[in-house]
């Protein structure tokens, strides 16, 4: 919905798209006043993912607590709000439903705009909450649990789809590799640990190519290949753990930088934003940087603490679309599956 | 005249209603008074970031 154009002073952001309740208060768009994150992960931990039941019960119990905590770090209080940004899809159903409901309910008792953001959407606009943000337009690669999507980013409220993966996300890959060699959830931290003592040639794990569609990815084929390599291996005295998982995770590295770049020079764009929760993994900021550098190019980074979700970025999101005019309806609803083609 | 059980409601045995229909809200985990977690330490007037594009 679009109606007349509002530039809001103390804008709160509301993120519960997965298992991360979390609040932030954006002052005149620029000035990031508080961000406060409730993590759920080590409730999850013992199941080896996340549950989403669990989830959202769990989003219940600390909304209101984290709001709380977001307004009083940023020395404010709701009477100053007078805007309202959420996370409204994709994620899990139950997830979202607190979040926006919660947002619904202080909008219209407050009398103030509310405005549904994507979550994609708001990880693309996390990039400029780091020192030297990229000008547009700029190659913009989501890589996270849920997500790996490449886009051209024109402006604020500009973006356009290029590639996205067929199969499982690149985060997701890391889960579930983890879980074949019986590590932790959640599994990129601990494989990005293990691959810094292995040798990244010791297995050559295959990387998807789909030459019809060359700016898509698959991580399905590498997520067999190494399953395959586990049962070959297992019985034959301790599993080379450190090799694989240096091996996997060069080649799911291989995959993102190669692709990103080939969508930069295809779209002659020298510059490369990567966002999500993957783009804390270490190598694949290494990767990046080098091979971007070798063209000339330059790769952007958020602060390590807002790859992963957060209310920051939905902020920044929510900021531009309510300064449009794009407002939520009182019966805005949530969505699973929220594609972010075009803006 | 009246529907359903006079005088109360047709699930007023919280013993047996509440394990039944809330199985996860009754008997979660408790919560560790540790989860909210400040990403990037504030003071309470200077912003924490700046953005600037």
């Amino acid at each position: 919905m679009t109606t007349d154009k509002f530039n809001p002073k103390n804008l709160l952001a509301i993120e519960t798209s997965c298992d991360e309740t979390a609040a932030a208060v954006l002052r005149d768009g620029r000035q990031l006043m508080s961000n406060v994150v409730a993590s759920q992960v080590h409730i999850h931990k013992e199941y080896g993912g996340i549950v989403p039941e669990l989830a959202s019960r769990h989003h219940l119990e600390d909304i209101v607590r984290v709001v709380e905590k977001a307004l009083l770090d940023a020395n404010t209080d709701r009477s100053a709000i007078d805007a309202i940004a959420v996370t409204q899809g994709p994620g899990l159903v139950g997830s979202l439903v607190v979040g926006l409901s919660f947002a619904k309910a202080m909008a219209m008792a407050l009398g103030i705009p509310l405005t549904g953001v994507n979550h994609l959407h708001a990880h693309l606009s996390s990039v400029f909450l780091c020192e030297h943000p990229p000008s547009f337009p700029f190659v913009g690669l989501v890589v996270s649990g849920g997500h790996t999507n490449l886009y051209v980013v024109n402006d604020f409220l500009s973006v356009e789809l290029l590639g996205q993966t067929r199969d499982d996300a690149a985060g997701e890959a890391f889960d579930k590799v983890a879980k074949m060699l019986g590590l932790e959830y959640p599994g990129g931290p601990i494989i990005s640990q293990l691959a810094e003592k292995g040798d990244p040639c010791a297995f050559s794990y295959p990387r998807a190519k789909l030459p019809k569609t060359p700016l898509d990815f698959s991580f399905s084929g590498l997520k067999t290949s190494v399953l395959t390599s586990v049962k070959k291996l297992s019985g034959q005295g301790p599993l080379p753990v450190q090799d694989i998982c240096a091996s996997f995770q060069e080649a799911v590295v291989d995959v993102l930088v190669k692709k990103t770049l080939s969508a930069a020079k295809k779209y002659h764009i020298s510059r490369i934003a990567v966002t999500g929760g993957v783009a804390t993994n270490s190598r694949l900021r290494a990767g990046m940087a080098k091979e971007t550098q070798k063209l000339g190019y330059k790769a952007y980074f958020p602060y390590p603490e807002l790859c992963t979700d957060n209310a920051a970025m939905v902020a920044l999101a929510g900021y531009h679309q309510i300064k449009a005019g794009i407002l939520a309806k009182e019966d805005a609803d949530v969505y699973s599956r929220l594609p972010l083609l075009s803006i | 005249m009246f529907n359903g059980a006079p005088g109360m409601i047709r699930t007023c045995d919280t013993r047996i209603r509440n394990p039944v229909l809330y199985p996860l809200s009754y008997g979660g985990c408790k919560r560790k008074s540790d989860t909210i977690v400040v990403m990037l330490l504030s003071s309470s007037i200077e912003p924490l970031i700046i953005l600037d594009y």
